[in-house]
C-alpha cells in the first residue's frame, strides 16, 4: 500500500514537473494526460470511486483533448524553436520555494484529528454523492450548471468571428 | 502507514510545481495547464481530508465535483480566449500580447 502510493506520487511529480518544464507544448499536454491519471489513481488510494471515474471523464477526456486541439489550432512550430521560459524563472523558483517552506513549517505545526481509518472497509460513494448533490447541494448544483450555461454561451460568443469596426 | 500529512505535503509540492509553471511558462496554453495541476493540488486535497478526517461523510467529495465542474468551464472560457487572442495578434506569448499597455 505504502509502495503504491509512493510510485504513484514520483510519477505524479515527475509528470508535472515535465509539464512546466518541457519545452513543446503538445509534449507537456501528453505529461500532463500523465499527471491526471495519477491523480485518478490517488482518489482510487483514497477510497473515492465515483471521482476518480470522474477525473478520468471530464479531465483526461474532456479538458486534455480541449487543450490539445488549442495547442494543434494555434502555432506549433514556433513553439519548438524557442525557448518557453521567461526571464524571470529564478524568481519564481525562489518565491515558489518560499511558499512551499511556509506550507510545510505550517503543516509540521498542525494538529489535525485524523479519525481512525478502518482498513479493507470500502463502501462505493457514488449513490452517497447522488444524494447529497440532490439533497443538501441543491442549491450549489444549481449555480454550477448556472455557470456552466454562462461559460457555453462564452466560449461561443468569444469563438465568434469579430466584426471589424471603424 | 500513509497518512493524512502525506497527501498534504505531496499537494503543496504539486501547488508550488503549478504556481512555478504559471509564473514562468510563456506560452498562455502553457499557463492554462499550470492551472489545472493547482486545481489537481486542491482536489487531492479535500478528498484527503475527507477519507482521512470524516471517514463516514462525503462533504469533502462532493466539493471536489464542484471544483472539477469549475475548472472545465474555466477551460472551455480560457481555451476559447486564447484562440481569439492567436486569431486577432498571431502569437500566445504573454509578453507579447500587451496592447492593453497603451
Amino acid at each position: 500500500m505504502d509502495l503504491v502510493f509512493y510510485l504513484i506520487a514520483l510519477l505524479l511529480l515527475f509528470s508535472s514537473v515535465m509539464v512546466v518544464t518541457q519545452k513543446s507544448v503538445f509534449t507537456s499536454a501528453l505529461y500532463l494526460a500523465v499527471a491526471l491519471s495519477m491523480v485518478a489513481a490517488l482518489f482510487v488510494l483514497l477510497n473515492a470511486d465515483f471521482l476518480a471515474a470522474v477525473q478520468i471523464l471530464l479531465y483526461v477526456g474532456g479538458i486534455l483533448v480541449l487543450l490539445a486541439f488549442a495547442v494543434m489550432l494555434s502555432s506549433v512550430e514556433q513553439a519548438k524553436r524557442e525557448t518557453q521560459v521567461n526571464e524571470q524563472w529564478l524568481p519564481s523558483l525562489i518565491i515558489s520555494f518560499g511558499i512551499l517552506l511556509v506550507l510545510l513549517v505550517s503543516l509540521k505545526r498542525s494538529l489535525f484529528l485524523e479519525a481512525g481509518v478502518q482498513k479493507n472497509h470500502f463502501y462505493p460513494t457514488t449513490e452517497k454523492i447522488g444524494h447529497l448533490l440532490l439533497g443538501e447541494l441543491a442549491l450549489p448544483f444549481e449555480v454550477v450548471s448556472l455557470v456552466l450555461l454562462a461559460s457555453l454561451v462564452g466560449a461561443i460568443l468569444f469563438s465568434k468571428k469579430e466584426k471589424i469596426d471603424g | 502507514m500513509v497518512s493524512l500529512h502525506h497527501y498534504l505535503v505531496l499537494s503543496a509540492i504539486l501547488l508550488i510545481i503549478g504556481i512555478y509553471g504559471v509564473l514562468t511558462r510563456r506560452n498562455i496554453i502553457g499557463i492554462l495547464m499550470s492551472i489545472e495541476i493547482i486545481f489537481n493540488a486542491t482536489n487531492i486535497n479535500l478528498v484527503a481530508f475527507n477519507h482521512y478526517c470524516y471517514p463516514r461523510a462525503i462533504w469533502g467529495q462532493g466539493f471536489a465535483i464542484f471544483v472539477i465542474t469549475l475548472a472545465a468551464a474555466e477551460a472551455v472560457v480560457g481555451l476559447s480566449l486564447v484562440l481569439a487572442i492567436y486569431r486577432n495578434l498571431k502569437t500566445l506569448y504573454v509578453e507579447r500580447i500587451n496592447i492593453l499597455k497603451g
